[in-house]
């Protein structure tokens, strides 16, 4: 007998089976009328599990998200001081520089006939 | 010592045979030291000094610096575990020059107050340096939140250089940090190992002293250092 029809078998209601992992044996609605409450509460416990946890996991991931949009904030804030500090150095030198351009122009021009 | 060494200089630094490059930095500048300023050498561990340089100058503890009579101190900055002692010698020692061979501390101010579970410490060097924005990243870093740009942004050596009269670096990119880090403390840039500036009254070269350098340059064309 294949493995499918022996899987077919146990399931025709009245036919006799025996749940190994239980030790139960009966029809199979007489296991059924047995096991279902039992697996119906086990279901709704593992679910308020599952739930408890995937709270937990929510949390966290919202603590994580939140130290790392402050850490973002950080880093960004000082970033931009850094760089508008350059930007300020490099326009002073820019300045400086037509100036001295400025200055050697006119004098050229001095020097002209 | 030349005719001209009348001043005297206390160099505060890790010396070799300490892991430090700060440290050979500071053997391979001493010739040229002395031929400027009578040196005093202080450190942290004074006997562990490599026997020549300790044949040449005085080397004494970080414990004596406080009472040492010398014209002016110069400090070495750095962020290596070697630099610890020194860069606490930066925060309470007397007013100097400090060369800044590094323009953060963090990951040393990080490993001592983070790693030596010492986070009060940790904090108040953040919240002294950034005010509340160190505060926010103290208490995500002691948190666990702990990367790695923050190292390199939140620098923490604003406090050690403005308490001191002046402070070197090797690049002009360097001196604007530390201008912005230091408002008010003159800051001046001079290339590793440039050599020392010729004395023109005593002639063209002759008072310049040879430096090697990877550059190639002359050790008598005296680049200039850069004053700024």
């Amino acid at each position: 007998m294949s493995a499918l029809r022996r899987l077919v078998g146990s399931l025709i209601p009245g036919r006799r089976v025996r749940n190994r992992l239980g030790g139960l044996e009966g029809s199979v609605d007489e296991l059924a009328q047995t096991m279902v409450p039992n697996v119906r509460a086990e279901l709704l416990d593992r679910t308020a599990q599952v739930d408890l946890r995937v709270n937990d996991l929510r949390q966290a991931v919202d603590g994580e998200r939140e130290r790392l949009s402050e850490r973002v904030d950080l880093l960004v804030d000082e970033a931009t001081r850094r760089a508008e500090a350059a930007d300020a150095r490099l326009i002073s030198e820019i300045q400086r520089l037509e100036a001295r351009v400025e200055e050697l122009e006119a004098r050229l021009r001095d020097q002209r006939p | 010592m030349t005719a001209t060494a009348a001043r005297r200089l206390a160099v505060v630094a890790p010396l070799p045979p300490a892991p430090s490059g700060i440290a050979s930095y500071v053997a391979r500048q001493l010739p040229q030291l002395a031929r400027a300023a009578e040196v005093v050498l202080v450190t942290e561990r004074p006997d562990d000094v490599d026997p020549a340089i300790r044949e040449q100058f005085p080397v004494v503890g970080l414990g004596a610096l406080a009472s040492l009579e010398v014209d002016d101190v110069l400090y070495h900055l750095g962020n290596s575990i070697e630099c610890l002692e020194t860069n606490r010698a930066i925060e309470s020692g007397p007013p100097g020059v400090v060369l800044a061979h590094d323009l953060s501390i963090h990951h040393l101010v990080a490993y001592v107050g983070l790693g030596g579970d010492r986070h009060d410490e940790y904090r108040s060097a953040l919240v002294e340096a950034f005010g509340e924005r160190g505060a926010r990243l103290a208490d995500l870093r002691i948190g666990g939140e702990r990367g790695e740009a923050e190292l390199a942004l939140f620098d923490l050596v604003g406090p050690l250089l403005v308490r001191h009269r002046a402070v070197v670096v090797h690049s002009t990119w360097a001196a604007g940090h530390v201008r912005r880090r230091a408002p008010g403390v003159p800051v001046t840039v001079v290339p590793h190992f440039a050599p020392i500036p010729c004395r023109r009254s005593s002639g063209p070269s002759s008072a310049c002293p040879t430096t090697p350098s990877s550059s190639g340059r002359s050790a008598t064309s005296c680049p200039r250092s850069a004053p700024t």
